[in-house]
């Protein structure tokens, strides 16, 4: 059979052309948590920049993980990248990551937002306050995240299931803050507030408030920056009925996590992994953040883009963000305890 | 008495096809009618038309007294109150034999119809494989299991599509006088197909033989031996020679057959010109002393256990049957003498 | 094993002494298809136990917290999800295999193929595709709402994200398993059996519920098996509904509680079931057998039906179609209008294609070997060892993605350790770096659903038919190459594809195990979807969906063909 033969053919060039791939020079291979959409642009800027060309396989952290810690020492990976400061202390717990010492990426991030012995570098800030519909609530009444389990709420809040490494985060943070005892009779007063059982993505939250399901959501600043920017009229229309509040202000400041990149135990090409990062970390790069993907650069001086300027400055939790990753289980359970879908 | 099933002036065509054309005949209650006929006669269409799978294309099928089918009317199998034995038996491989037995009967109670299946089965002598699957029985077991599973919901009429042709022929002989034995003793009457006249004549009381669509001759076995209407009913039935003769008006006015072996006197309504053929069975003929009579040469024989059946050739190269006893037979190339018994011979026209 | 050798060649002691040294090939190439047989199963069922061996790591204290908080929870969703989707897929399968294959109706014909379309869309982004409808801020809700000046609380409307709308999007997608089977048997069964019910006074109901359908019963049993091992395995559906399932109870507690280890003995939990139930319905069958035992099959006729019964025909086999395939197709097409297409994307589309066909060819090959190898020696050890092979379609992508990459990469890990040591040269990783263990994981992901379609195939030839060919001096392998594949042709052909549409909607696994800048349509779908992009999403979607489809059709006029040709 000719068709047969052609796909044999086909097939056998597809697998030679990936493991020739691997023979290329100069080049550096990254396991990313982060979706291609959103990290391909900027490889190809660096590679643009540099002539390092970047391999990339993405997918869930802790699968990358995984991968990485069966590969071991033949791992091919460079770097990990990850989408919050949790994996990225789970990955350093595993030792598939190595410490690195950087002055123009010491210089570049705040002290707060990497791990101090250079296992791990935060890349961009994810604020993630609570959202409100204009005219049906009066920003003065919201204060904090633990106000949202005030019976006043109740249910008036859409929140995401608590299987979202976003929420279990900002439970984390409350844990390091507030004790567990005080959290859990929290998280079952958020419970109590829900408008309908946890279910959607942020952006389904905050499409829910719009049309009337409830007055507050809780979602990541960069969906509610793309349902504004974004070519889809109704998710326009949607977001813009809403408003951001920055909770937490007098106090800690609002819950914040990072994406971040760390370079691998056996990286091969370590020097081009070190470049890469610190290519994340400069301030074209960071500015992209801003710009593209509404996340918050995490180095300072960088100009914010003219949407997250408008949503206004703010105070982020300075909590060290490695406990985030301590934390995590701790707050998964007690989520669980709170019957928090 | 009036007939149980009535078969009135019956076709089938498919599209441009006749299957069969003017059948006519008629069951009594409890009778054991037969389609017999070689295969390709329509026999088995002739019997799915009885049973409900089939509708004419012309005439009426009466049963009981109710009209059944008729190009108009399709009363459906399943509503017809018909049993069938099919030719591979069609048992449920998924059913026990007790299940088997008892799907016609949901409209029973559980206990009757336990107590029909047990009935039948001592009755088949296959208490045994109640709780057994059909694939762990032999031929001839789920050949009796599908007639019980036929006649246990009493039908009106009991329909068996060549039932038994997938068995060995020790077997059959023993079997056929059984489900006669069965089918009598049920009360029910039947219509079996089959192409084996000796299957017919063992287990029916009225035989319709069938060839190409068409109802040749109908009646009892040996009206069908005796008396063929038919140079086919002649030839398909038992063994025999057809002899050709030629009519002559006697000096007395008789009508005159005259062939090889003798002369016959024939009623008066055949005509001069009829072509006329005078059946000889084996039995008519008997071997003889007498150098007058008939002298023929033994061409060849076969032994059928006590007796020979033997091919004779007369000086005019005519054929003739005969059975010989298996004592003292001569040897093929014999010159024999014989006599042959015209008496009741019914010249058959062509 | 060591296995009589009467039974490898029951011919063979008649057989004269001259042909001795045939009878010494035939040993010989015997015993390496054993060989062969074995090292199959093992090797696909070394992803699976990897996932079982984690039974005995010790418990931790997550266990604890599961079984005090969310343990019933997921346990009860998933049983409700499963007896869900089951009534979902065996009414929607069986109702639309029996009336296409038993009346003639309008549209019959183009109904056939149709209803197989559902099975090109991938569960999640039909999913995606009908909260956007009917989600509270969906179109439909919206429009009501301005219709009636209703506001939210002031009416009843079925939430679609809910366990209940998990069950329908599931068993909108599914059926086609359920409905493809059916209708293959209900075709194959003889005519003759059914007339026998009829004479027996069955009417059509009980006809179809006391003969057909239990006749019908491996063909529905596998079609349901898997239907609902791919329902457990789901996870983006759930996910996105908010029902919390073992699949995703597996998932929490790896990625949320990082527990690994729970996190497989929950998996573990989840094979164990699926064994189970696999055990049962064997056990139910006690001794009936299913293979048709006439040797006459009359003609297959179907039934014109008239009137009222023939609208109420089409529409219970329209529906299907409709809901499972022409809204969300044309929600996604319209999505798709406004993105573009760029060559970046044919290079997508060339890989699902190119990992689809080459997967689909080696399931099918294994299948064969396999169901092959289960005919001829079928022993208890050889059947447990074909089931366990194919648990994995049961099991969550990422899940045997572990169970894959942990054994392989210690294969590789030690063949490099040794290459160093012997040659001073690394091998590196041969089978975890390269597309051979996103191959790998097809099969130990889908052999179940080719070898599903193999073993109903060779369930129709009767083994005398085995036995003849042998008699006349072929050996095993021959016999298969000359009578089973042949006759099994349609069945295989089905083999074929189903792993087809299954691979290009594959995900979980794909998207861990692929290599560096490897990606599929199902990859870039999954990418812009799960991050909320649903437009830009649609274009892959329905790429997927098209794609799926040209075996679709591919596959039906098979069947057609097959059918024709049993009929001549």
């Amino acid at each position: 059979m000719n068709l047969a033969k052609f796909f044999t053919k086909a097939v056998i060039s597809t697998l030679l052309l990936s493991s020739t791939s691997l023979l290329a020079a100069p080049e550096v291979n990254l396991y990313s948590a982060r979706k291609e959409a959103l990290i391909k642009p900027l490889l190809d800027q660096f590679t643009e920049k540099t002539g390092i060309s970047v391999n990339l396989v993405t997918g869930k952290a802790d699968a990358l993980l995984t991968r990485l810690k069966s590969e071991g020492r033949n791992t091919p990976a460079d770097v990990f990248l990850t989408t919050d400061a949790g994996r990225l202390h789970r990955a350093e717990d595993a030792k598939v990551l190595q410490p690195v010492q950087s002055e123009s990426l010491n210089n570049a991030i705040p002290a707060s937002y990497r791990d101090p012995e250079g296992y791990w570098f935060g890349l961009s800030l994810r604020a993630r306050p609570i959202m409100y519909v204009k005219g049906k609530v009066d920003p003065k009444t919201l204060s904090t995240y633990e106000a949202l389990a005030t019976p006043e709420l109740k249910g008036k809040i859409c929140i995401r299931s608590s299987s979202n490494i976003y929420n279990q985060s900002l439970v984390a943070s409350m844990i390091a803050v507030d004790g567990e005892a005080k959290t859990e009779s929290w998280a079952k007063g958020l419970v109590g507030n829900m408008a309908r059982p946890p279910k959607g993505g942020d952006r389904d939250q905050i499409k829910a408030a719009a049309a009337g399901q409830c007055d507050i959501a809780v979602a990541n600043t960069y969906y509610f920056g793309k349902m504004l920017a974004g070519g889809d009229a109704s998710q326009k229309s949607a977001a813009e009925k809403l408003a951001i509040f920055w909770p937490n202000q007098d106090g800690r400041g609002t819950h914040v996590n990072i994406s971040g990149a760390g370079v691998t135990a056996h990286a091969k090409h370590k020097d081009n992994a070190i470049k890469l990062i610190e290519f994340l970390a400069s301030e074209d790069a960071q500015a992209w953040y801003a710009q593209v993907n509404y996340e918050y650069p995490v180095r300072e001086g960088v100009k914010p883009s003219k949407v997250l300027a408008e949503w206004g400055n703010f105070k982020a939790d300075n909590l060290n963000l490695s406990q985030l990753g301590d934390l995590n289980s701790k707050a998964v359970m007690l989520m669980d305890r709170a019957g928090w879908k | 008495m009036s007939a149980h099933l009535i078969l009135q002036d019956i076709a089938i065509r498919y599209a441009n096809k006749t299957i069969v054309e003017d059948i006519s005949f008629a069951l009594k209650e409890g009778e054991i009618g037969c389609l017999l006929g070689p295969s390709g006669c329509g026999k088995t269409t002739l019997l799915r038309t009885i049973a409900g799978f089939e509708r004419p294309t012309h005439g009426k099928i009466t049963l009981r007294g109710n009209e059944v089918a008729s190009p108009s009317l399709l009363v459906p199998p399943e509503k017809r109150r018909v049993g069938m034995v099919f030719q591979d038996y069609a048992l449920f491989p998924h059913l026990t034999i007790e299940q088997n037995i008892a799907f016609g009967l949901s409209k029973q109670s559980k206990p009757e119809q336990l107590q029909r299946v047990d009935a039948l089965l001592t009755l088949i002598g296959l208490s045994h494989t109640k709780k057994r699957y059909p694939h762990q029985l032999s031929g001839g077991q789920q050949q009796r299991i599908a007639l019980a599973r036929a006649l246990a919901p009493k039908p009106d009429i009991l329909l068996l599509d060549e039932p038994f042709s997938n068995l060995d022929v020790e077997l059959r002989e023993h079997l056929v006088h059984d489900v006669r034995q069965l089918i009598k003793s049920e009360k029910v009457t039947a219509i079996l197909v089959t192409h084996d006249q000796q299957e017919a004549f063992a287990t029916s009381d009225k035989i319709a033989l069938l060839n190409d669509g068409k109802l040749i001759q109908w009646g009892s076995a040996d009206e069908l031996y005796d008396q063929p209407n038919s140079v086919f009913s002649a030839e398909f039935i038992g063994q025999g020679t057809l002899i050709k003769g030629a009519i002559k008006k006697g000096n007395d006015g008789t009508n005159n057959l005259q062939t090889e072996i003798g002369n016959l006197t024939i009623p008066e309504h055949i005509a001069h010109n009829d072509a006329v053929k005078l059946l000889i069975r084996p039995d008519r003929i008997a071997l003889s002393n007498n150098e007058s009579d008939i002298s023929v040469t033994l061409v060849s024989k076969s032994f059928r256990g006590g007796h020979y059946l033997c091919s004779l050739e007369t000086n005019n190269k005519q054929l003739l049957t005969v059975r010989l006893p298996a004592q003292n037979t001569p040897a093929p190339g014999a010159q024999l003498f014989i006599t042959v018994s015209l008496s009741n011979t019914t010249p058959i026209i062509y | 094993m060591a296995l009589p050798s009467s039974n490898i060649t029951p011919s063979a002691s008649l057989q004269a002494p001259s042909l001795l040294f045939r009878l010494r090939s035939k040993f010989t190439s015997s015993n390496l298809f054993i060989l062969f047989l074995f090292s199959t199963i093992a090797l696909l069922a070394l992803p699976v136990l990897t996932v079982f061996s984690f039974i005995f790591e010790p418990a931790s204290d997550v266990w604890n917290h599961l079984v005090n908080t969310v343990l019933s929870d997921y346990l009860t969703n998933s049983l409700l999800l499963l007896l869900g989707v089951a009534a979902g897929t065996l009414s929607m399968g069986i109702t639309t295999a029996w009336l296409t294959s038993m009346y003639d109706f309008p549209g019959r014909r183009a109904i056939e193929w149709a209803l197989l379309l559902p099975l090109a869309m991938p569960a999640y982004i039909i999913a995606y595709t009908y909260t956007g409808l009917l989600d509270f801020a969906g179109p439909v809700q919206t429009y009501l709402r301005e219709l009636f000046g209703w506001q939210y609380g002031d009416y009843w409307f079925p939430e679609i994200r809910s366990l209940f709308g998990a069950i329908c999007m599931l068993s909108l997608v599914l059926y086609p398993y359920i409905y493809l089977l059916a209708r293959a048997s209900f075709l194959e069964q003889s005519v003759v059996t059914m007339e026998a019910a009829r004479t027996l006074g069955a009417g059509p109901w009980k006809r179809f519920f006391h003969v057909a359908l239990p006749m019908a019963r491996p063909a529905i049993v596998a079609g349901t098996s898997l239907a609902l091992m791919e329902t457990l395995a789901d996870y983006g559906t759930v996910q996105y509904f908010g029902v919390s399932t073992f699949t995703t109870g597996i998932f929490r507690t790896w990625f949320g509680l990082g527990d690994q280890g729970a996190a497989a003995q929950l998996a573990a939990m989840l094979l164990g079931f699926v064994l189970m139930l696999i055990l049962l319905e064997r056990y139910s069958r006690k001794q009936a057998q299913y293979h048709q035992q006439s040797s006459r099959y009359s003609i297959h006729k179907r039934e014109t039906i008239i009137g009222i019964k023939r609208l109420i025909a089409s529409f219970l086999c329209f529906m299907p179609i409709v809901l499972g395939f022409s809204i969300p197709f044309i929600l996604l097409a319209q999505w798709a209008l406004g993105e573009t297409i760029d060559s970046a994307f044919l290079l997508l589309a060339w890989n699902s294609l190119t990992l689809a066909f080459t997967a689909s060819l080696l399931a099918l090959t294994l299948a064969i070997i396999l169901g092959y190898g289960q005919r001829l020696f079928p022993t208890k050890t050889v059947k447990a060892g074909v089931r366990v092979a194919t648990l994995g379609y049961a099991v969550p992508g990422t899940v045997i993605a572990v169970g894959i990459i942990i054994p392989l990469a210690w294969i590789d890990n030690t063949i490099d350790a040794w290459a160093i040591e012997t040659f001073d040269v690394g091998t590196g990783l041969i089978f975890s770096g390269s597309l051979f263990i996103l191959l790998f994981a097809y099969l130990v992901r889908f052999l179940a659903v080719a070898l599903g379609s193999v073993e109903s195939g060779l369930q129709t030839i009767k083994p005398s038919m085995d036995d003849s060919a042998r008699s006349l001096g072929f050996t095993p392998i021959q016999v298969l190459r000359k009578v089973h594949l042949p006759i099994i042709r349609p069945s295989l052909f089905t083999a074929l594809l189903l792993v087809f549409v299954d691979v290009l909607k594959e995900l979980p696994a794909t998207l861990i195990l692929r290599p560096f800048n490897f990606n599929t349509l199902a990859v870039r779908a999954y990418e812009l979807a799960s991050d909320e992009q649903l437009a830009s999403a649609a274009p892959a979607a329905i790429t997927i969906v098209l794609t799926g489809l040209i075996p679709v059709i591919l596959l039906n006029r098979s069947i057609n063909k097959s059918t024709l040709d049993n009929h001549q």
